[in-house]
């Protein structure tokens, strides 16, 4: 269970996030929408510890800001929107340094994360080579081995993802989201900040729809992503679908028909 | 390299041969002046190392040149294989000095001074260390004379001003101030230093230079690296504008010879003093 | 190191440049003692090593100025070539982890400013200090103001950009060239003030040289850089992280805070003690970890020893180099860094162009 009460951030005299409570469970994969500015990458960043904020942040009931970054690692692993490399590192060296930080990976798993996410046969290659599809790939990989078992003494383990599927074709956007929800399915916890919509309907079991730094609604998607919400958040609207296959997954289509007209 | 290894070799083995090199002194010089003045005592033939300001008489450039006096290597003085270092008050480094004084070598320092006594004293001191104090004796009384005959001549009840300038870099004048051995000469020789504000070589803005009107541009041949030619002064914004420029007296001497304080001190009275008074 | 790295067997898994380094690692640690025996047989007064070798065996044993030479001159400056060469690189491999950007070196912490204003304060204003003073001082007095200049300025940078128990690489990187302008302008004032032999001094300081070696510089360096070069290990994993960014490297269980600390430290003792025993020595701590990454990649592990033991070594090399060159005097030995270091880092900048490229 991942939690955050009372939670606020500042920059300087403005509010980012103004007494917001989120929550997250182990086995289920949690997505943070909204539109651009409401805060999502920073409600990710401050449950993180990546930037101060105030309010309870506790993970497992354990508050995190006491827990020392070594112990933190070995309980969750987070994936930043992109990564630059200072130096020359090889696919192989990047991926094993996700763990060497704190023990030592053996190269086996490194392969095996790598093939996960369909790199395998990359080990060799500079990583400053790759394209920024595959630059968001080998860092998942080095994620997923950070945390590599979804639990571990009856404890969960957690991603948590920044945008984990921007940079990607849809082919691979498919590939990230199934392994996010496997890692889910397996009993640990995923917490992504997503932009695709549609991603996110067919993917999550919690949406937390967030809106000028508050969260507007968090609850299941077919609750969430509705056409009230989403006109609500995002300020235009929004014609939901729901395919008759399977009724419980919800089209996200915008009508752009309607943007240039008066209402 | 290899072959003075197997010279101290053989000679240490044969053993006699190393007796009869022990008698004659192995001298490093240091500074200028020093060797100017153990040349002036014929004892030339004792040198086996200079620094790099020893630069006269010529015959001393062609000796082996142990490194800039203030930077001097401990190996590279002790690779000449001296009895007796010579040196100038100032030479260094320390930790190169201790070492030399351990490796049993003797080190004598010769004070530096800008009057007839203090060079007395340089070639006294010189003369001892090399047990020709008679020699030394009557050196230093000549160059007592010579100096103080040249500066009775010299002096001037209505002294001209002389400006010595160090160097010109990208049009700024290096000039000397008081304390310096340019200062003292300059006194000497009968003139008034010009830059007397201020202590040291410094760098002069040329409003001073102009300020100053200098009768007299005193210069070191090839100072300061460039040589500076008369047509660069007159050009100059500062140093064109001195009496001394548009008159065209500007003097030009061996820097070792101005500036020294050795035996040819009183030449370079004279040579100042007739650029000042000449005509 | 080019020649090196193509005779390099393959690691067990594509990428995995470990065993590479390994290999790198012992060849230069036999490299370095094979250098740094060679080196004491290298001088103005010639006795070559199997000379001095020849008579230990026949026990004939050296003459008093022999020994001097080698026991006196030679050794100090060999172990202070292999303290000083392996202080810089490690601290420039150290910066430039630190700071994410291949041409950091420790000037960015102000070790290089502060021990030059220490040294000039030293050289200019040291003979206005009380006799006794000096005398207690003696020639240690430009080293221990050197010393004393680098790491009050690293405390300072430290300090300025430092809040909220964050340090900021880009505050402190900015406080540097204030800071740096700073000791640049009363560097100005007593280079001023200073005369003619004391310029000269400054000059000389700044080429920097091993030519003063002593076993006291030695050992009152020596504790500094062996701390910080023992410790520099300790840095490697985190430093691998920091190659991610330092969020990255926080999120991966890396104590971001206390490895700046440490690592700022480390380099301000280690530098500001090789600074202050051999004056400015440029060239050695930017062009080691560059020819290491191309040859063993940049994981820190291996990047670390390697650029102590290289940088021993190119320092023994480039002073042998310095003693011979101009004999019986001596060049300073930053004259020979540069001028062979320039034109050799040129070329295999040209030639490995694709693997420098970020």
């Amino acid at each position: 269970m991942f939690n955050a009460s009372h939670l606020n951030v500042r920059y300087g005299q403005r509010a980012i996030i103004h007494d917001l409570s989120f929550s997250a469970k182990a086995g289920e994969l949690t997505a943070i929408v909204g539109p651009n500015g409401s805060g999502k990458s920073t409600l990710l960043k401050a449950i993180t510890g990546e930037i101060a904020s105030s309010g309870d942040i506790s993970l497992d009931g354990a508050n995190i800001r006491s827990a020392s970054p070594s112990e933190l690692a070995t309980r969750r692993a987070v994936l930043p929107q992109s990564t630059t490399i200072a130096f020359p590192f090889t696919v192989m060296e990047i991926v094993r340094i996700g763990v060497e930080a704190g023990g030592s990976a053996s190269p086996s798993l490194a392969l095996r994360a790598l093939s996960r996410v369909g790199l395998a046969g990359y080990e060799g290659r500079t990583y400053n080579e790759l394209s920024g599809g595959e630059q968001q790939r080998c860092q998942l990989a080095r994620v997923l081995c950070q945390v590599w078992e979804p639990t571990r003494d009856d404890h969960p383990n957690w991603l948590l993802l920044d945008e984990p599927v921007s940079a990607l074709d849809i082919g691979h956007q498919l590939e990230v989201m199934r392994i996010a929800r496997d890692y889910a399915d397996n009993g640990g916890g995923v917490i992504a900040v997503m932009h695709d919509l549609n991603l996110t309907a067919m993917f999550a079991d919690s949406v937390a729809l967030m809106r000028g730094g508050e969260i507007l609604r968090q609850d299941t998607p077919q609750k969430v992503l509705t056409n009230a919400y989403l006109s609500e958040a995002y300020g235009c609207p929004l014609q939901i679908s729901t395919p008759p296959a399977d009724g419980n997954i919800p089209y996200i289509l915008p009508q752009a028909a309607q943007i240039h007209q008066p209402r | 390299m290899f072959t003075r290894i197997f010279s101290i070799v053989a000679a240490a083995a044969i053993g006699s041969t190393a007796i009869a090199q022990e008698a004659e002194q192995r001298i490093v010089s240091i500074g200028g002046t020093v060797t100017e003045i153990i040349y002036a005592l014929g004892k030339s033939d004792l040198i086996v190392a200079r620094d790099t300001t020893s630069t006269y008489p010529a015959e001393a450039s062609q000796l082996p040149d142990v490194g800039y006096m203030r930077a001097l290597s401990p190996e590279g003085v002790l690779s000449v294989d001296p009895t007796l270092i010579i040196a100038e008050e100032g030479s260094g480094p320390i930790e190169t000095i201790d070492v030399l004084k351990e490796a049993s070598i003797e080190y004598v320092t010769v004070p530096t001074g800008y009057t007839a006594d203090a060079v007395a004293e340089k070639i006294m001191i010189i003369g001892e260390a090399l047990d020709e104090s008679e020699a030394a004796a009557t050196l230093a009384a000549q160059v007592t004379d010579d100096m103080q005959a040249a500066a009775q001549t010299a002096a001037h009840a209505d002294p001209k001003s002389v400006l010595f300038v160090l160097s010109v870099q990208g049009d700024r004048v290096m000039a000397a101030g008081q304390q310096t051995s340019a200062d003292a000469i300059i006194s000497l020789a009968g003139g008034q230093n010009a830059m007397g504000a201020f202590y040291g070589y410094k760098p002069v803005s040329n409003e001073a230079i102009i300020e100053a009107a200098p009768d007299l541009i005193l210069m070191m041949q090839s100072g300061g690296g460039h040589p500076i030619t008369d047509e660069q002064i007159i050009a100059h914004p500062g140093l064109g504008t001195t009496p001394a420029a548009r008159d065209g007296n500007i003097a030009r001497i061996d820097g070792l010879l101005l500036l020294g304080f050795g035996p040819r001190t009183g030449d370079a009275i004279q040579s100042v003093n007739t650029a000042l008074y000449a005509e | 190191m080019a020649e090196i790295s193509q005779n390099i067997p393959k690691a067990h898994f594509a990428g995995d440049r470990q065993q590479r380094g390994r290999y790198v690692t012992i060849a230069l640690s036999i490299a370095l003692v094979f250098t740094a025996i060679n080196s004491l047989g290298v001088g103005a007064t010639g006795l070559p090593i199997w000379e001095i070798l020849a008579r230990f065996l026949n026990g004939i044993g050296l003459t008093h100025t022999e020994s001097i030479v080698l026991f006196d001159i030679r050794m100090p400056r060999m172990v202070m070539g292999v303290l000083v060469g392996s202080a810089l690189s490690v601290s420039g491999t150290i910066m430039q982890g630190l700071f994410r950007n291949p041409l950091a070196d420790p000037g960015l912490i102000g070790v290089g400013s502060g021990a030059a204003l220490g040294a000039i304060i030293a050289i200019v204003l040291g003979s206005y200090l009380p006799a006794q003073l000096a005398a207690t001082f003696g020639p240690s007095l430009v080293p221990f103001a050197a010393f004393v200049g680098a790491w009050a300025t690293t405390l300072l940078l430290y300090r300025v950009s430092t809040r909220g128990g964050r340090t900021s690489v880009a505050v402190m990187l900015l406080a540097g060239i204030a800071v740096g302008a700073l000791s640049g302008a009363v560097s100005g004032i007593l280079i001023y003030i200073a005369d003619d032999s004391e310029l000269r001094d400054l000059t000389f300081w700044g080429m920097g040289s091993l030519a003063g070696a002593t076993w006291t510089k030695v050992w009152v360096a020596a504790p500094m850089i062996l701390i910080a070069l023992l410790s520099a290990p300790a840095l490697a994993r985190a430093l691998n992280a920091m190659a991610l960014g330092e969020t990255s490297a926080m999120h991966m269980g890396i104590n971001v805070q206390r490895m700046k600390r440490f690592a700022i430290l480390a380099v301000a003792g280690a530098t500001g003690a090789a600074v202050a025993i051999s004056g400015g020595i440029g060239f050695v701590g930017i062009v080691v970890p560059h020819l290491l990454r191309i040859s063993i990649g940049p994981d820190h592990r291996y990047l670390l020893p390697a650029s102590a033991l290289l940088g021993a070594i190119i320092l023994l090399i480039a002073d042998m180099v310095a003693r011979v060159a101009v004999a019986p005097s001596d060049l300073p030995i930053g004259i020979i860094t540069a001028i062979l270091g320039g034109p050799f880092f040129l070329y295999i900048l040209l030639r490995n162009r694709g693997m420098l490229e970020a």
